[in-house]
């Protein structure tokens, strides 16, 4: 039988629990995803995309089920505002649920974009339960070419 | 419809749902799928399987860089087993706004009836 001589390098019983727990640790942050939240959410959070373009941004956001009347975006500075509320959920009422994961109610996300976009030109649409939402950059913003001339 | 099973490919996404039995009888599915157009739907009953296929796309555009990225990309993949007890030949399905519904009728030999009680 091969004994091995106690503290020789070898490590503490401990340490490999602490490293076992750690692992596992390790394990589950992977797992868990961020839900985006934000101080003034509701009931849900909607996703949304941050597009940049070269003279303006795109705002997508996932809104399925909300109707025009009831989605409103506003702008100040180049913090941009998403409010809503789902009221349907198409589902017919005194019927009996079998299951369901999908939420309604309030929801409002807010957006600092990186540049100050022209509030005047900022356009909305919504098309098949997606918000679209345009902000062209402010002109004097706009990375401009110089032209170096030879003299 | 008393089982059902939804079978997640790692190139789909499962669209959120919801199902429930109105008063009438019927059985309604309710599933969000946003940017899904009529062209990118599909929804096909095949050996007692309903499945919906909702295909986007893509809004990827040459020179653009996201700034933040939440939204899942990909194409929506659902699909319920049925039972004998829905009527396979009578499937309703209206998409808008994002939202399919999807009306199952269910055969009328299983359909509740009620029974009217008379005092004797």
């Amino acid at each position: 039988m091969d004994l091995i001589r106690w503290g020789n390098g070898l490590a503490d019983p401990f340490l490999e629990f602490e490293s076992l727990q750690d692992e596992i640790n390790r394990l589950f942050e992977g797992i868990r995803t961020p839900e985006p939240r934000g101080l003034f959410d509701r009931a849900f959070s909607p996703a949304v995309d941050v597009v940049e373009h070269g003279d303006s941004f795109e705002v997508l956001c996932d809104v399925p089920g909300v109707e025009l009347k009831d989605v409103e975006a506003s702008i100040s500075g180049n913090v941009l505002t998403i409010k809503g509320e789902r009221k349907e959920s198409g589902l017919s009422e005194n019927g009996n649920l079998y299951r369901t994961d999908r939420r309604a109610g309030k929801f409002q996300r807010t957006l600092q974009l990186p540049l100050p976009v022209n509030p005047g030109q900022v356009e909305a649409f919504l098309k098949d339960g997606v918000l679209r939402i345009v902000l062209p950059k402010q002109e004097e913003l706009k990375p401009r070419q110089i032209t170096v001339k030879a003299k | 419809m008393s089982d059902k099973s939804s079978s997640v490919k790692t190139r789909f996404l499962r669209p959120r749902d919801a199902v429930n039995r109105t008063p009438e009888g019927q059985v309604r599915v309710v599933l969000e799928m946003p940017g899904v157009s009529k062209d990118g739907l599909e929804v096909k009953i095949e050996n007692n399987e309903l499945r919906v296929l909702g295909r986007r796309e893509s809004d990827k555009a040459a020179g653009a860089k996201h700034i933040l990225r939440e939204r899942s990309q990909g194409d929506f993949l659902m699909t319920y087993t049925l039972d004998e007890t829905v009527d396979t030949s009578k499937v309703n399905a209206v998409l808008e706004k994002g939202i399919l519904t999807l009306t199952l009728e269910l055969k009328e030999a299983v359909k509740p009836r009620t029974i009217q009680v008379r005092a004797g």
